[in-house]
């Protein structure tokens, strides 16, 4: 009995893979051969809508100064415009340096908070009551928008179906080591295919939770952030798409970011999205299946993008799995020419899905000597199934203990050459 | 971490798995197998094989690891030249500068020209100067540039410019004055800072950029872009891919529109808000959600804007006062008027005196009739039709026109 479920469990995860592995293909393929759909970025309009842009702060002081003078240099009618910094229980100079800013810009409005929890969805809960706007634009502190990002992301809320809008993040630290040249490639990958794929085939793209907005009413009327979820984007996300509402995704709306420099802060960022993703997963994904708005197409892609960051857990027991079944002598599973062809195009074709997905990626950018790399990501994807693993469990751990994760500030390498 | 350090790491990997792959080979025995039923045994099949497939012989076993190192690092070969002598390591490029500007084009060129060359303080003649590239421009006060010539220098005129008929101007154009262009002329740009005239059949290559008025002959292709600072009078055959002016308008009968068809030519005191609602959980506190067809009829009101999964008419004097999303197919019939903006997935057709007060964008195709209006006079608004748009006699749009696909005006008897 034993030895059926672990050999069940061992098809159970490849076909996941294989589902997974047509996914990556399918996204590929449309965008190298499908209909593009054009994002409302290109939309022009004297009537803009009046927006707050928040950006939680935690002892940022490396880089408040520039990631403020960045948006301050965004085109947008000053009166329909309010900065609104969070200094989220800084102890270093971040405070100092929203006052100065705030004393020499009127439209900087910094909110201080010292009290109550610490971390981003309790921020950006405190600053949704005091926000103006209509619409929200978040940008973490580690971003510089370009001069149009403002005007190109609030535009899409015209569209009435519109809850959230998600822009493309691009490292600006790629010189800096392989680590972040490997994270340049998977980001081209994930914006440039995978989000517009799924804006295109008219499924599930996501709000990241940062070079992005949302309705202001709209995140109030669900109560704001929900402070256990780790991961508020995806929690935004798919409250959004249960209600009916849409992420419009605008490719050209690109801003650069900073990325992790060291692996061991790669890894702990990583299961911090892992917990959170994974929280959210148990969250919504019930709800998913019962909305009445979501069209089977979009139910799909969105189990699927709920189900992502469990995918390395189930790698990670199947091959558990297969190695217990190989020291019990057990590894003959299925006894099939058929089974046997379905193997073999998966060694050939799907566990390279993913590196062709981003190779095309880099393809669409018009950058191509960044491709020779693509054999490195193995060990990055190695890391991943670690830490996503354990950031599974983590999750687990939080759901039925009911106990709340704090929130765990992503460290910044920025130095002075660059400011 | 140094970036130093960590870039030792590659070649760690790489080496890593040159060693430990083969050693696993290496400590694997002769005759290892895995046998849970009983004591190892020799599979008297093997005793067949020739002994130059024995891997247990010491010359065999270091070929073979050889191989499976050479195999095994072969792909992390052009890695490891990228890591050390990169060719592609610095972030993509993000212009971080760009702003939407239909009149981009025109404002990079002169702001080019103007960085290079003081085009008041210099004397008439040719000029060396770096633009983009080293290049020759010629200035001169009112200049004419004979029908059937060739312009080979970029040429600024501080008067009027007059291109003759059938002329081939390969370089850039600055006019400070009016420019007046002969039939079947061809222009690669032309900045001016003036009113512009095209006459029939004339190409322009790359763009179209003015300060005044543009008026466009029948038959005029207008490259990837055309924009005025006034107003964009087209004639009958133009071909377009974007499109600026207030208004961009078509010549022909004056339709419906311009007349007093009721509906039509209403403008609303104020554009329809994004939200009107005190709370909003799912699309229907927002917006009226239909799964199906409909059609709006005169008399129907709507209080908020309106969710159409499939297709939706307003029907003949009919009057939407909020923003349509429309997963089908938009028709506005005769006279129809939507007050709001317009996002569809499917086509977007309006018929004759039709108007949009807003936006129209379209996955698909867009078709105005003659005498049809988008946006309202003082507010910038945009018509986006993704494959293709086609403008019919005597329409008005206040604002922007894009297709990726191909736009061309065709009044009533033409193509």
């Amino acid at each position: 009995m034993v030895v059926l479920i672990l050999k069940l469990y061992v098809v159970l995860v490849v076909l996941i893979m294989a589902v997974y592995a047509v996914r990556h293909y399918l996204f590929t393929v449309n965008r190298l051969t499908g209909n593009q759909r054009l994002s409302y970025h290109d939309i022009v309009d004297d009537d803009l809508p009046r927006i707050s842009v928040l950006v939680p702060m935690h002892n940022e002081e490396r880089v408040a100064r520039q990631s403020l003078e960045t948006i301050l240099r965004c085109e947008y009618p000053r009166g329909l415009l309010e900065i609104i910094p969070i200094d989220d229980h800084s102890d270093d100079g971040t405070g100092e340096i929203l006052d100065e800013l705030a004393a020499a810009h009127a439209v900087i409005r910094p909110l201080h908070r010292h009290e109550g929890l610490r971390g981003k969805p309790a921020a950006l809960n405190d600053a949704l009551l005091v926000a103006a706007g209509e619409i929200i634009i978040v940008f973490d502190a580690d971003y510089l928008p370009g001069r149009g990002c403002l005007r190109d992301l609030s535009i899409s809320f015209k569209d009435p179906e519109v809850g959230a809008v998600m822009g493309r993040v691009v490292p600006v630290n790629t010189r800096s080591n392989l680590l972040t040249r490997l994270l340049d490639l998977e980001r081209s990958g994930g914006y440039q295919v995978d989000q517009q794929a799924r804006h295109n085939l008219h499924l599930m793209p996501q709000y990241g939770g940062t070079v992005g907005g949302f309705r202001r009413d709209l995140a109030l009327s669900f109560g704001g952030f929900d402070p256990r979820v780790l991961a508020e984007d995806t929690d935004l996300t798919y409250r959004l798409y249960i209600g009916g509402w849409k992420v419009a995704y605008a490719n050209k709306v690109e801003c650069y970011e900073e990325v992790p420099e060291t692996w061991l802060v790669r890894s702990r960022q990583i299961r911090r999205w892992s917990r959170g993703h994974n929280y959210t997963m148990f969250k919504h994904i019930g709800s998913v299946i019962r909305s009445r708005f979501l069209t089977r197409a979009e139910k799909l892609d969105g189990l699927l993008l709920l189900l992502i960051y469990l995918l390395p857990v189930f790698l990670f027991t199947g091959i558990i799995d297969s190695v217990i079944l190989f020291f019990m002598g057990e590894m003959q599973i299925l006894d099939s020419v058929l089974v046997f062809l379905f193997v073999a195009t998966y060694s050939a074709f799907g566990n390279f899905a993913p590196f062709y997905q981003i190779a095309t990626a880099s393809l669409l950018d018009g950058v191509t000597h960044r491709i020779r790399l693509l054999p490195f990501l193995m060990f990055y994807f190695l890391l991943n199934i670690w830490t996503i693993t354990a950031g599974f469990f983590q999750a687990v751990a939080d759901r039925f203990l009911r106990r709340r994760a704090e929130w765990e500030k992503t460290s910044r390498f920025r130095r002075e050459e660059r400011a | 971490m140094s970036g130093r350090r960590t870039h030792v790491l590659p070649l760690l990997m790489a080496l890593a798995l040159m060693v430990l792959g083969p050693w696993g080979i290496a400590h694997a025995q002769p005759g290892d197998d895995v046998d849970a039923t009983g004591p190892l045994t020799p599979d008297p099949s093997l005793q067949e094989i020739p002994p130059y497939a024995d891997a247990s012989r010491p010359g065999a076993a270091t070929l073979l690891l050889l191989t499976f190192a050479l195999l095994i690092l072969l792909p992390f070969v052009p890695g490891l030249i990228e890591v050390y002598w990169p060719r592609d390591r610095y972030p993509l490029s993000v212009n971080t500068g760009y702003t939407k500007d239909p009149r981009f084009f025109g404002r990079s060129a002169r702001g080019l020209l103007a960085g290079a060359l003081d085009v008041d303080g210099v004397a008439p003649g040719s000029h060396e100067v770096v633009l983009s590239k080293a290049e020759t421009v010629e200035v001169r006060d009112d200049f004419e540039i004979p029908a059937g010539a060739g312009q080979a220098a970029v040429l600024v005129a501080r008067g009027e410019l007059a291109v003759g008929a059938g002329a081939a101007c390969e370089r850039e154009l600055f006019s400070r004055g009016g420019a007046r262009v002969g039939a079947g002329a061809t222009l690669r740009t032309l900045a001016c800072d003036a009113d512009v005239e095209l006459a029939e059949g004339v190409v322009v290559r790359r763009w179209l950029d003015a300060d005044g008025d543009v008026t466009v002959g029948p038959g005029c292709i207008l490259g990837v872009s055309a924009a005025a600072g006034g107003s964009l009078t087209l004639a009958d055959g133009v071909v377009f891919s974007r499109l600026y002016g207030s208004p961009v308008a078509t010549t022909g009968a004056p339709g419906l529109g311009d007349g007093g068809e009721p509906g039509a030519r209403v403008v609303p005191d104020r554009s329809p808000p994004y939200l009107d609602v005190d709370e909003i959980r799912t699309i229907e506190d927002l917006a009226h959600v239909h799964r199906n067809d409909l059609t709006v009829s005169p008399g129907d009101e709507f209080q908020r804007p309106l969710v159409v999964k499939g297709d939706l008419t307003i029907a003949a004097g009919a009057v939407l006062a909020y923003t349509a999303r429309v997963y089908g197919t938009l028709r506005l019939e005769r006279g129809a008027a939507i007050w709001g903006d317009v996002f569809a997935e499917g086509d977007v057709i309006l018929a004759e005196g039709a108007a949009v007060h807003g936006n129209v964008f379209s996955q698909a195709a867009v078709s105005l009739a003659s005498g049809a209006h988008v946006g309202v006079p003082g507010a910038r608004k945009t018509l986006i039709g993704k494959k293709d748009i086609r403008l019919g006699a005597g329409v008005a749009v206040h604002g922007y026109i894009l297709t990726d696909g191909r736009g061309r005006v065709a009044c009533a008897g033409s193509s």
